[in-house]
């Protein structure tokens, strides 16, 4: 099909680890025979249990680990054939722990300029303005332009890291748990700015979240990863409505109301 | 109340840093406390000071942060006397903190292992038989299954929920007295958060551990706190039972965010999510005008019924909530307390209500 944004096929990634000197290495397969499509303008939602090989899964589409079996094309190309610029300007990602993933010692503006610079945008004279619109959109302060990381909440951090992703407008983001560190408020900003940003520019998206509120409402599909495996993957209300596998029943089952006279614990 | 009820008691607390344009207050005048057994969640917009007031009760704040406090104790000993030798035998022991971000506080060139048995020699001198089984026990209660395979690995080699577990196992391997978690589950998967919450519960149940749980899901806070202080730029503004925070919020910020909680099952996939209008205020130098100005949005008025109010000070106006004297509310001038639409019962301010 010639929309399909994202196809990996048959992904396997291995890790090895020690079980202490002397001993054989373990092999834990992260990332167990996974095959998933996204379209043009598809969210797909990714969740599962912790450790169950999310974050591995969107490192190999990002190309930024190789897999041990299986193959990656984004828009068509294999990714491997994709120059890094290329793939740069078509793919990008906001990561779960913003902390590493910013450079500690530029500041702010400087971490947001990079992705203009590296991309050579030409219109140097306006890359503040962009900086400093992007930052609006998420609501980072203006005077944070000029602070380091270390200097910023946690959720200022999550929010440099969805400004940097977004500030090229490319085609496809894969998401992280976004919002995971933002406070309802912000929270709703970000996913409506995710939203209106599809919309207009009929982007794609993966979105890994814990959150299953924030699934409902954005994700169009939502895939069930249980143990480096697909289990599950269906349009988002039925999904929701009508769960097959155990383990997204249970999902479903523990999600905690905001209304104290319905608390699950005793 | 009983003075060896409460774990942790703060007055006053202030942090200033400077920053370029002058200086930023990032928390002004805080107070709370935590009892014995007592789960306070802390809530709060992004970048209100929540982790910075759990960095100073910790001794922990950057070097640059100036702390002042009226009073900052532990089980009535007074933290601000004590020498960073004597903080550094209690953190980890008998306060214990789960950081917001693991990897600032996980040693990426030490293995689980190294990192886990520290404090066990630490603090409780046992032996290195002894202090293993203990880990691996905790680490399968946080529900690291099979554990011991992971004691080998780096930090770098776990995943984000998989170091947020390390973390909290760690925080509790030594009982503390008070744990400050912040945002402990935020990596964690429904379920999993569903059995570390009720482990939590379950100790506080057991050991009479205080707990500080700061959180931006309000599903969690409503399942498991006892009270509730809502922070905003800097202050707490209103705070109180969890029941009555969820049914009579009285601060704009509280109604704000009660009002875009999306609830599983019940958000309108077409519509766009509730906001908060506007941005939180830099509260850099002498703040003057109103902190909330520019972020009233018209239906919270609509969507709430005005509380009851009874003045407690008129220095800081602070409030009774509806004649409960454990339900507070603070406002940072008369313009907010205006527009909230609340009837004053006692106090300086005329009744508004015809
Ligand atoms: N570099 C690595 N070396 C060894 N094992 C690794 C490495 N990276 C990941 N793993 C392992 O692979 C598994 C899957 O990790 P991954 O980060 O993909 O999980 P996840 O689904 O994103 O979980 P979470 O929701 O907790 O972030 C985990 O058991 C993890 O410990
Ligand atoms: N070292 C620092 N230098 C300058 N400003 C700082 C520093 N640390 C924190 N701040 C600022 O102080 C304010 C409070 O930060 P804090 O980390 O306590 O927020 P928070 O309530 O925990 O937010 P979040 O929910 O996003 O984690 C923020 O505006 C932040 O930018
Ligand atoms: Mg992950
Ligand atoms: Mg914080």
């Amino acid at each position: 099909m010639s929309d399909t944004m994202i196809y990996g096929c048959d992904l396997t990634k291995e890790y090895a680890i020690s079980r202490g000197i002397l001993k054989r290495k373990e092999v834990l397969k992260a990332v167990d025979g996974v095959t998933l499509r996204v379209n043009k303008g598809e969210v797909l939602g990714l969740v599962g249990e912790s450790g169950c090989g999310k974050t591995t899964l969107a490192r190999l589409i990002l190309g930024m680990i190789a897999p041990t079996d299986g193959s990656v094309e984004i828009a068509g190309q294999d990714i491997n054939n994709l120059p890094r610029l290329e793939r740069a300007k078509t793919i990008q990602p906001i990561f779960q722990d913003p902390y590493s993933s910013l450079n500690p010692s530029k500041t702010i503006g400087s971490i947001l300029t990079l992705p203009l610079r590296v991309q050579r945008d030409k219109e140097r004279h306006l890359w503040e303005k962009r900086v400093r619109e992007t930052m609006d959109l998420v609501g980072l302060a203006q005077r944070m332009y000029n602070q380091y990381p270390n200097q910023l909440s946690g959720g200022q951090r999550q929010r440099v890291a969805i400004a940097r992703a977004l500030i090229t407008r490319p085609a496809v983001v894969v998401c992280d748990e976004p919002t995971s560190a933002l406070d309802v408020s912000v929270q709703s900003q970000i996913l409506n700015l995710l939203k209106n940003l599809r919309d207009e520019l009929n982007l794609t998206y993966i979105l890994i979240s814990h959150n299953l509120a924030v699934v409902e409402h954005m994700a169009t599909r939502v895939a069930v990863m249980y143990f480096g495996q697909i289990v599950e993957e269906e349009k988002t209300d039925i999904l929701f409505k009508k769960p097959r596998h155990e383990y997204t029943k249970k999902l479903l089952g523990s999600i905690l109301i905001p209304d104290p006279n319905k608390r699950i614990f005793r | 109340m009983d003075k060896n009820e409460v774990v942790l008691e703060v007055k006053n607390l202030s942090i200033d840093i400077p920053v370029s344009q002058g200086v930023l207050h990032a928390v002004d005048k805080v107070n709370l406390h935590v009892d014995r057994g007592e789960i306070l969640c802390v809530v709060g917009e992004s970048g209100c000071g929540k982790s910075l007031t759990s960095l100073a009760i910790m001794g922990l704040l950057p070097k640059n942060a100036q702390r002042s406090a009226e009073m900052l104790e532990l089980k009535q000993e007074d933290l601000q006397k004590l020498t960073e030798r004597q903080l550094s035998d209690i953190r980890g022991n008998r306060m214990a903190m789960i950081f917001q971000e693991p990897m600032t506080s996980l040693n990426p060139s030490f293995t689980i292992e190294n990192q886990l048995l520290e404090p066990l020699f630490r603090h409780r001198g046992l032996s290195k038989h002894d202090a293993r089984s203990l880990v691996i026990e905790m680490l399968e209660l946080v529900g690291i299954k099979p554990a011991e395979p992971r004691l080998r690995q780096y930090p770098h080699q776990l995943s984000g929920g998989l170091r947020q577990r390390v973390m909290i196992a760690m925080s509790l391997l030594c009982n503390p007295d008070l744990i400050i978690a912040d945002e402990p589950t935020t990596a964690l998967d429904v379920t999993i958060q569903a059995q570390i919450l009720e482990l939590m519960m379950g100790l506080r149940e057991k050991f009479k551990t205080g707990i500080l749980f700061i959180t931006h899901d309000m599903g969690v806070v409503a399942n498991i706190a006892d009270r509730v202080a809502v922070m905003y730029a800097g202050q707490i503004v209103e705070e109180g039972p969890v029941a009555e925070i969820f049914d009579n919020p009285a601060h704009p910020y509280t109604r704000g965010l009660m009002s875009c909680i999306p609830v599983p099952g019940k958000v309108d996939r077409d519509s766009a999510l509730g906001t908060i209008p506007g941005m939180v205020p830099s509260i850099v130098n002498e703040f003057q005008s109103c902190r909330f100005a520019g972020r009233w949005d018209e239906n919270y008025e609509e969507n709430f019924t005005p509380c009851n109010l009874t003045e407690v000070s008129t220095e800081k106006r602070s409030f009774k909530v509806n004649s409960n004297k454990n339900h507070l509310v603070h406002f940072c001038c008369d313009q907010c307390l205006d527009q909230s639409q609340h009837t004053l019962t006692e106090g300086r301010w005329l009744c508004r209500t015809q």
